[in-house]
């Protein structure tokens, strides 16, 4: 045999194989398996999803019942305990913003936070204390700060999610990161421009109201909530001499007093009370809060 | 006259119900992500329930609602997605009315597709376990790329039995080359 023939005879199923199509029946996309286990993988996977979804945090948070308490106690303080609290014997934590921005319209207030951080925790309660005096809360969640970072597990709720309603005043909350760190919510331009003119360091919570004055850091002693579960504190905010009630009623005052500022004292019935008259925006203060 | 010669001129082409279906598919889905890209741009409220869980403002103005580290919008990723597996499709019909053997152009198909999907998961399991919000808009485009997925993967099928009774100029011409070899090698056996 010529080694011409040979080479053809040994090629010559090689080539067969290139040129030739396939029959059927015989490549792996072939039968039902790729489709039934395309359809198998994405359903499986959705379930995962779902069932990774709806664990909870912690086994603490409150139940969907105590948390419609909580939050009932919370939103509605007795003015009274208002009244009696004042200013908690605190200084706010209030500074004029560089510069003011005129207030067109609707004011606004701005939060940035993070659902991991402990002084987030502690404001968010003085927050929702003194928004409720002037609008309503839906959708708020229990939430816990990080269980790694100082004060751990300092049970709060987060804006996440939340929304609010005003004849006076919008709110807009910004919650960056989870409780994992993971990131969350963007800042808007708005928001962008408040933060580099009055905390270029990006600490946070901050709080501005109307662009007239704002916050670095909580109002609120962050240590007298650690330890503690969302049914006791609440419960204790119809009483003025607890000390974690002091603290969040006399920050929430501050607040009370600046967004009545930016009112023009609306409504009166919250402004002209005497726990909001004459506290007005005071010098920076080395309170009890902190930030990140 | 005129239908018939669109009948056949479909006909030639290989059009199924499957690629009809699968292009009304791509083009939803194109038109929800441009939606979506434009309101990203703009600024502007997406038309949306928001009822607990539903929440399109929460998603799309999250962290996760950018591609990471571009100031592109993850619908944009979408629009491209869907546009591109159409293209596809399209290059696949053209090739299979020239003939051509098409199992390269579907098996890339898959692969754009498989990793759409993969995407798709991603997102979804941010809106369900990160964000804890929908976006109605979102799972829309969601389901959308799952039908062109899933119509891909039956076209891929489906080139198996296309092919059994193919008979275009590529296959005649291995077959020719074929029967050439086996006559080469019967006449060899002989010899010898």
């Amino acid at each position: 045999m010529s080694k011409k023939s040979a080479i053809a005879l040994s090629s010559a199923p090689r080539r067969r194989k290139s040129m030739r199509r396939q029959p059927p029946g015989r490549r792996w996309w072939d039968g039902p398996w790729l489709m039934v286990g395309s359809i198998g993988v994405v359903a499986a996977a959705i379930l995962a999803i779902i069932v990774v979804s709806q664990r909870q945090p912690t086994a603490s948070l409150p139940s969907r019942s105590e948390l419609a308490t909580v939050l009932d106690q919370v939103t509605q303080v007795p003015p009274e305990v208002f009244n009696a609290i004042g200013s908690g014997g605190t200084n706010s934590r209030l500074t004029p913003d560089t510069p003011p921005t005129p207030i067109q319209g609707k004011p606004k207030v701005h939060y940035v936070g993070a659902e991991f951080c402990p002084y987030c925790a502690s404001e968010r309660w003085s927050l929702i204390v003194a928004l409720s005096r002037f609008g309503t809360f839906e959708n708020l969640r229990a939430s816990q700060s990080s269980a790694d970072d100082v004060y751990p597990n300092t049970p709060t709720f987060t804006f996440d999610g939340s929304q609010y309603t005003s004849p006076y005043v919008d709110f807009v909350a910004v919650e960056t990161a989870t409780r994992e760190h993971t990131p969350l919510q963007r800042l808007s331009a708005e928001q962008q421009a408040l933060m580099a003119a009055n905390n270029p360091v990006g600490s946070i919570p901050f709080v501005d109201i109307a662009g007239q004055v704002h916050s670095v850091g909580s109002g609120v002693d962050t240590s007298l909530l650690v330890g503690r579960t969302w049914p006791d504190i609440a419960a204790r905010l119809s009483d003025p001499t607890d000390r974690a009630t002091r603290s969040i009623i006399g920050n929430a005052n501050h607040v009370t007093a600046a967004i009545c500022q930016a009112t023009g004292n609306q409504p009166a019935a919250v402004c002209s009370s005497p726990a909001v008259v004459g506290l007005t925006v005071q010098s920076p203060s080395q309170g009890s809060g902190g930030a990140l | 006259m005129a239908e018939s010669r669109v009948a056949q001129l479909k006909l030639s082409m290989g059009v199924h119900w499957r690629d009809v279906l699968f292009f009304l598919v791509t083009f939803l889905g194109v038109v929800t992500s441009l939606y979506l890209t434009i309101a990203h741009y703009n600024h502007l409220p997406l038309a949306c329930a928001q009822n607990g869980l539903v929440d399109c403002a929460a998603v799309t103005q999250s962290a996760y609602a950018q591609i990471s580290g571009t100031p592109l919008p993850v619908s944009a990723a979408g629009l491209g997605w869907f546009t591109v597996i159409a293209a596809l499709r399209l290059a696949r019909l053209r090739m299979e009315a020239a003939h051509l053997d098409t199992t390269a152009i579907r098996l890339a198909a898959l692969s754009v597709g498989a990793a759409g999907i993969g995407f798709v998961l991603y997102l979804f399991y941010v809106e369900l376990a990160i964000v804890h919000r929908i976006c109605g808009w979102c799972t829309a485009a969601h389901v959308f790329a799952l039908g062109a997925f899933l119509l891909t993967v039956a076209d891929l099928q489906q080139e198996t039995k296309g092919q059994a009774v193919e008979s275009g100029p590529t296959v005649r011409r291995a077959d020719g080359i074929r029967h050439l070899f086996e006559r080469r090698a019967a006449q060899q056996r002989r010899g010898r």
